[in-house]
């Protein structure tokens, strides 16, 4: 069996673990699974190839079939033998039916983005954890919207105890999240998370906090004429001249700006979304 | 003489459209304070390239300085970045260049950027305890249709022990 069709076996057999309405709740929030676009691309078929198989049967052997599954995944995939007889008996348990549909969600995505987490270097529990509490959801028409770097510079500002928000963020049609960066310099540190879209147009997000309420620096300046904008808890700046608009909220010792080649009203609605 | 300098210096922040030259020439305190002040009335006006324009100056321990940069653009540049960083040191009454960092240089290619919509980078320079220092930091954005340049000074800072 070459790379690829192991990977297809994997991923059919990981999913064929999530019971019809998991799989239905994937497809309708369109909420990614690894992040890469090729690799959701595949899970999304995989999945509507597993619903339509799923469609001829009866619901009773649809559930005996995904027992059966997860028991299968135990068996081939935890190659230890201590560690797969604990597993399966673990399986069988008599467990509440929702804490084993949770079981398999997680061993689901697990399996599935164990590689990418890999490649990324990234704290695949935290993203599994903001999946299955739904803590983790883009308001967006986005299709491939990648949230791993969103959920790590989340993790980041989280971990900072900077309040913005992006679980709610508000991407603009067209718009996939492309980089989430941490940069740190002597006097603040720099989190940026960069989205882009097919027109190679972006939009920024840039959260600075200053070592200090008194910092140096030289940039834009706030014009006097400048519209304000007040959203649940901050009160942002409007800036924009003939091709570019921004929007910038200066708070103790925290700094943020967004700008991008976006409009005012898609502007407030990303301003309104991030807390 | 020196409102000569002074005049020219002005012109050179008031430009969007000027060659990468360098700006490194001795300048005393009045004419830094000019340069100030024009730099604020640009930064009220914004750039059709540069959503984001960002320098600064800030004092590490043992005499560390480090002069950064921050650009960011609403589109995909072919390229971004910083020109090149110039350290001015004060000296008397007088601002005088110690340093320049050109990305042309030996391993500071880093400095300007190629295909993307943000840039920030940051130059570390030893410097004398108790001194005072500025930098001349041009930034420059480029695409397809044009480009647009701006030599931006960093506040002043005074390297610690």
């Amino acid at each position: 069996m070459d790379e690829n069709s192991s990977t297809r076996s994997l991923l059919y057999r990981s999913l064929n673990l999530l019971s019809t309405d998991e799989l239905e709740e994937v497809l309708r929030t369109n909420r990614l699974i690894t992040g890469d676009m090729a690799s959701d691309e595949e899970a999304l078929i995989t999945i509507t190839d597993i619903l339509l198989e799923r469609e001829n049967k009866p619901a009773g052997l649809a559930e005996q079939e995904t027992e059966a599954a997860l028991e299968a995944f135990w068996r081939d995939t935890v190659q230890d033998e201590e560690n797969h007889a604990r597993a399966v008996k673990s399986a069988r348990k008599p467990v509440k039916h929702r804490w084993r549909r949770w079981l398999v969600g997680v061993a689901a995505v697990l399996a599935i983005g164990i590689p990418t987490a890999q490649a990324l270097d990234f704290n695949l529990i935290y993203i599994v954890q903001q999946l299955i509490t739904g803590q983790f959801s883009f308001a967006s028409n986005t299709e491939t919207a990648d949230m791993i770097d969103a959920v790590k510079l989340q993790k980041l500002l989280d971990e900072e105890n900077i309040p913005v928000s992006l679980a709610t963020l508000w991407i603009p049609d067209g718009f996939a999240v492309a980089e989430g960066s941490r940069k740190d310099y002597l006097d603040f540190e720099l989190f940026q998370l960069k989205m882009l879209n097919d027109k190679k147009e972006w939009l920024v997000i840039d959260i600075i906090r200053y070592k200090s309420e008194t910092y140096n620096r030289q940039t834009e300046t706030i014009d006097p004429t400048a519209k304000p904008y007040f959203t649940e808890s901050r009160q942002f700046y409007i800036l924009s001249n003939e091709k570019n608009i921004s929007a910038a909220c200066f708070e103790k010792n925290i700094e943020i700006t967004v700008y991008g080649d976006i409009g005012a009203a898609d502007l407030c609605k990303v301003i309104d979304s991030i807390g | 003489m020196k409102k000569i300098i002074s005049v020219f210096l002005m012109a050179i922040l008031c430009f969007t459209a000027i060659s990468p030259a360098s700006a490194a020439f001795e300048v005393s305190d009045q004419e830094l304070q000019s340069l100030y002040t024009q730099q604020a009335r640009d930064l009220e006006r914004a750039s059709s390239y540069f959503a984001v324009r960002m320098v600064w100056a800030s004092a590490g321990r043992d005499g560390e300085l480090e002069f950064g940069f921050e650009v960011g653009c609403p589109r995909t540049m072919n390229r971004l970045g910083a020109l090149e960083i110039e350290i001015m040191r004060k000296s008397g009454d007088n601002w005088i260049p110690v340093k320049t960092y050109k990305y042309t240089d030996s391993g500071m290619d880093y400095l300007y950027a190629s295909d993307d919509a943000t840039h920030t980078e940051a130059i570390y320079f030893q410097g004398t305890v108790g001194r005072d220092y500025f930098a001349y930091i041009t930034l420059k954005a480029e695409d397809d249709d044009g480009s647009d340049t701006r030599i931006m000074l960093t506040n002043v800072v005074t390297a610690e022990d």
